[in-house]
């Protein structure tokens, strides 16, 4: 299902959840709420919040991240039952379907836990799981107390900073407005004359494929998924493998920039069936789990790419931020040692690469590399800018770009929330005014 | 904080009082609860006269119906039914207190209907004969020379305490614990005819010391997946159907209307949905069904929070199913109080039923849909392998008056036509 403006402002579909939860914590009753999301990004806005007026009602927050049907996180009412203070705590629980099938089971088994323990929670689902819920656990969806819907897509300009390289590979993202404006408006005016006839279906497939990328980086994502699309289409109609492949991994690099998680990773996964030997949809994948917060799936899809293309710097960064997140410094560095090796251009690599050095104590290292960032990075990039003083230990400074960032795309809290690079600003007051709770109990 | 069942005079309270699974506990003094509304022709009355019948054997129902119908309500008011009790020695309990629905098993049934009846006639101040005593204390030496379900030592006199302590800490244990479940279940399985006896024994001790006879009233056995329902009620009907006891076994409705459940259908007994219209005359309302939802509401809150016209709309969109019922009525509070009103008017209620709507567009295939339509212009109860489903996500609902037929969530209507389905 496409993800729709809904008529509702979500301002309001904010207050329905906060008005349930409130008259629960009123009357001291259970409240199971449904959140259905398509994008990552809305979810994050709208839990942001809910989380900042939970605190002003003097409640904490707990996050439950099922990871898969053997962490006991999956049996969700049995967890939530057995939590210290409960009664003090509203849950947000995710990552139903990678629990399955025990998250489902439990659901619907344990379901009356949730009521007899007079437990708040609001469950994060996908499109796919709100569709798969009253299938899988029908029992526990007739609990539910109340669903609310936050399918729209994110605002136009909200995209993850971490391993966002190699988003449309092959085209050049630092084109000026006017340049790409340029660009776009020819090739449209190109496709509308070419005849719908079968001998144009391959050219046509390519201008699609390349106003894709132009709109990819105007952040005109409705107008990528549009063009991506009828590529796939095009080029699977004039036998175009290499491009039907190459427009599926567009079509996830768009779907993971809409937050839209399942989709970019179907759209990976095609992209590798039709064309096992391509790096990039692997990579893809790789950034997508990343996000997902699967560490060893991404590891392992950032691997496969680097089999596939050594060359490719992207897979390294990718490598690098997943094992800074797991605290596994030295074979963060040495990733990102190799991809600034293969792609000496890239400011991010440079960034990471001294914050990794900070992370196990190589003041020299990490010195040089600042001042190698230093001259790379672009004045209006705030949130590299961010990092880059935070690793230097800029306090002021590095708050003073987030709260930019913050200011222009307030989705990036979760992404700072968790950034290895601004750990090193956790402790100041003014973070976490901006980012909220951490990722644990809040 | 205790539950008070009073009227609600605002909405705030209004919200509370329609909680969906708010259990309907009968007053001490036995009267109805407060909020209880009984039903036009009440199925249940059918299951009392079939259960102060003469017998030969003691009596074995199935009680069924969809999902928030309000069987555990009705359980709970036959326990303390007056003529039940003078006749019956009620042991009514949740089987989620006994055993792991996760994981049920005939056996564990079995162990959860003797457990029970031992420790609430136990509670009661019942004392059973010395040889049953022993009887049963030979079953818990079989069972805890496998596995140790009372920790600690107590005297060999101490029968009754040990046993006291046993059937306490079985349940617990079964549910908690794989090994014990696995150990105490082969016990039973080598021995079931012993068990079984063991239960006529004392159901016929407490007939002997009460002049009453169990009857056993085992709420939530509905809540089991299917396939383990079919194993307890289809695999093992001979087992569950033999012990001399009265029991009233709660089934779901998918069981109930399996073709397997044929050979026991005359043994069920259904809770169907209050009817609002006549089969196949959707504008022709039935006035009592209207009258019942509209009692179940100004029950649980004063008329004169909710406009007439909006009433009307919440009966008409909750089905008559109470569960619907109660979820209409807080989504439609929750809109009047983000309104700042003090009573819910009809907008209000049309909002929540497109929230319901909203709630089934992702779910229903267009299949399922075209499925619906053709309910809704004939109201036929047919095609139960596809109807089965939507039943049990109450997509379509299910009624009985002379006949049994079915239609669509009122809620769901206006979907039919969004996919220019046909009938």
């Amino acid at each position: 299902m496409n993800a729709t403006r809904p008529d509702e402002p979500f301002d309001e579909r904010v207050e329905r959840l906060k008005q349930e939860l409130a008259l629960a914590l009123q009357w001291d009753r259970p409240s199971i709420l449904l959140a259905v999301y398509a994008s990552m990004f809305v979810r994050a806005d709208a839990e942001a919040v809910l989380e900042v007026w939970l605190r002003e009602q003097g409640q904490a927050v707990a996050r439950v991240q099922v990871s898969g049907p053997d962490d006991p996180a999956a049996d969700v009412p049995l967890v939530l039952r057995e939590w210290p203070d409960r009664a003090r705590t509203v849950f947000f629980v995710s990552g139903l379907r990678q629990g399955a099938p025990t998250t489902w089971n439990a659901l619907n088994v344990r379901r009356e836990y949730l009521v007899d323990g007079r437990i708040r929670v609001v469950f994060w689902v996908t499109e796919g799981e709100a569709a798969e819920l009253p299938q899988r656990a029908p029992d526990f969806w007739a609990f539910r107390h109340r669903v609310v819907e936050f399918v729209e897509p994110p605002e136009v300009g909200r995209v993850a900073y971490i391993a966002g390289e190699l988003a449309w590979e092959g085209f050049e993202e630092r084109l000026s407005p006017e340049e790409r404006e340029a660009r776009i408006a020819f090739r449209e005016e190109l496709l509308s004359e070419l005849p719908d006839v079968p001998e144009t279906a391959a050219a046509r497939a390519q201008l699609h494929y390349t106003l894709g990328s132009l709109y990819f980086f105007a952040r005109q994502y409705e107008a990528v998924l549009r063009h991506a699309q009828a590529a796939c289409d095009l080029a699977g109609q004039a036998g175009e493998v290499w491009l039907q492949a190459r427009a599926l991994n567009g079509l996830g690099n768009v779907y993971r920039a809409l937050g839209r998680y399942e989709e970019a990773i179907a759209a990976y996964q095609r992209a590798i069936a039709l064309d096992p030997k391509d790096a990039y949809p692997h990579n893809g994948l790789g950034n997508a789990y990343d996000e997902l917060g699967w560490h060893e799936e991404a590891i392992a899809a950032y691997q496969q790419a680097i089999i596939l293309d050594p060359k490719l710097a992207a897979p390294y960064n990718g490598l690098g931020h997943v094992y800074s997140e797991l605290g596994r410094h030295e074979e963060a560095v040495a990733a990102y040692r190799r991809a600034v090796k293969l792609d000496p251009g890239n400011v991010a690599s440079y960034v990471r690469l001294a914050g990794g050095y900070r992370h196990i104590g190589d003041a020299n290292a990490q010195a040089r590399y600042i001042a190698e960032a230093r001259r790379l990075l672009q004045p209006d990039d705030d949130y590299n800018q961010a990092c880059l003083e935070s690793i230097a230990g800029n306090v002021g400074a590095a708050l003073e770009h987030l709260t930019r960032v913050l200011e222009k795309v307030p989705g990036n809290r979760e992404w700072a929330r968790v950034d290895p690079d601004l750990a090193f600003i956790h402790d100041a007051p003014r973070f976490r005014e901006l980012v909220g709770g951490g990722c644990g109990e809040g | 904080m205790k539950f008070e069942y009073v009227t609600a005079t605002n909405l705030e309270r209004a919200w509370l009082n329609f909680e969906l699974d708010l259990p309907l506990e009968v007053e001490p003094n036995g009267l109805p609860n407060p909020f209880y509304v009984d039903r036009p022709g009440n199925p249940v009355a059918e299951l009392e006269q079939a259960l102060l019948a003469p017998f030969y054997r003691l009596p074995k129902y199935f009680f069924s119906g969809h999902r928030g119908c309000g069987k555990s309500t009705e359980l709970r008011r036959l326990a303390v039914n007056p003529d039940i009790c003078a006749r019956f020695w009620p042991v009514h309990f949740t089987i989620q207190d006994e055993a792991d629905i996760n994981n049920l098993d005939y056996r564990d049934v079995l162990l959860a209907i003797g457990g029970q009846m031992y420790r609430q006639y136990r509670a009661g101040s019942g004392r059973l004969p010395k040889q049953l005593l022993s009887e049963l204390d030979q079953f818990r030496g079989r069972v805890e020379k496998e596995v140790t379900i009372t920790p600690g030592r107590l005297a060999e006199s101490e029968v009754e305490a040990k046993l006291d302590a046993f059937f306490a800490q079985a349940g617990l244990k079964l549910k908690l614990e794989p090994r014990v479940r696995t150990v105490v279940r082969q016990v039973i399985e080598e021995g079931i005819s012993g068990l079984i006896e063991l239960l006529n024994t004392t159901s016929a001790a407490i007939y002997e010391r009460t002049g009453r006879w169990p009857l056993v009233l085992i709420d939530d056995l509905d809540k089991p997946d299917l396939g383990r329902a079919c194993e307890i009620f289809y695999d093992h009907r001979g087992v569950m159907l033999q012990p001399n006891v009265a029991i009233v076994y709660t089934v779901s409705s998918p069981i109930f209307y399996s073709p397997e459940f044929e050979a026991i259908r005359d043994r069920a007994i259904f809770l169907p949905n209050v009817t609002l219209h006549l089969r196949r005359k959707p504008d022709e309302r039935d006035a009592e069904g209207y009258c019942t939802m509209r009692t179940f509401v100004h029950k649980r809150m004063q008329p004169d929070l909710i406009a007439p016209d909006a009433l009307e709309e919440v009966i008409h969109t909750s089905g008559g199913v109470f569960r619907e019922m109660c979820r209409v009525m807080r989504y439609a509070i929750g809109r009047a109080r983000v309104k700042g009103q003090p009573c819910v008017d009809l907008e209000d209620v049309q909002r929540a039923g497109s929230e319901i709507r909203n709630e089934y567009r992702r779910i229903l295939t267009l299949e399922q849909r075209q499925l619906l339509a053709e309910v809704h212009t004939h109201n036929r109860l047919d095609q139960p392998d596809k109807l089965g489903p939507l039943m049990q996500i109450l997509a379509a609902l299910e009624y009985r008056n002379a006949e049994n037929w079915c239609d669509v969530h009122p809620a769901l209507v206006p979907l039919l036509s969004e996919e220019r389905v046909t009938p």
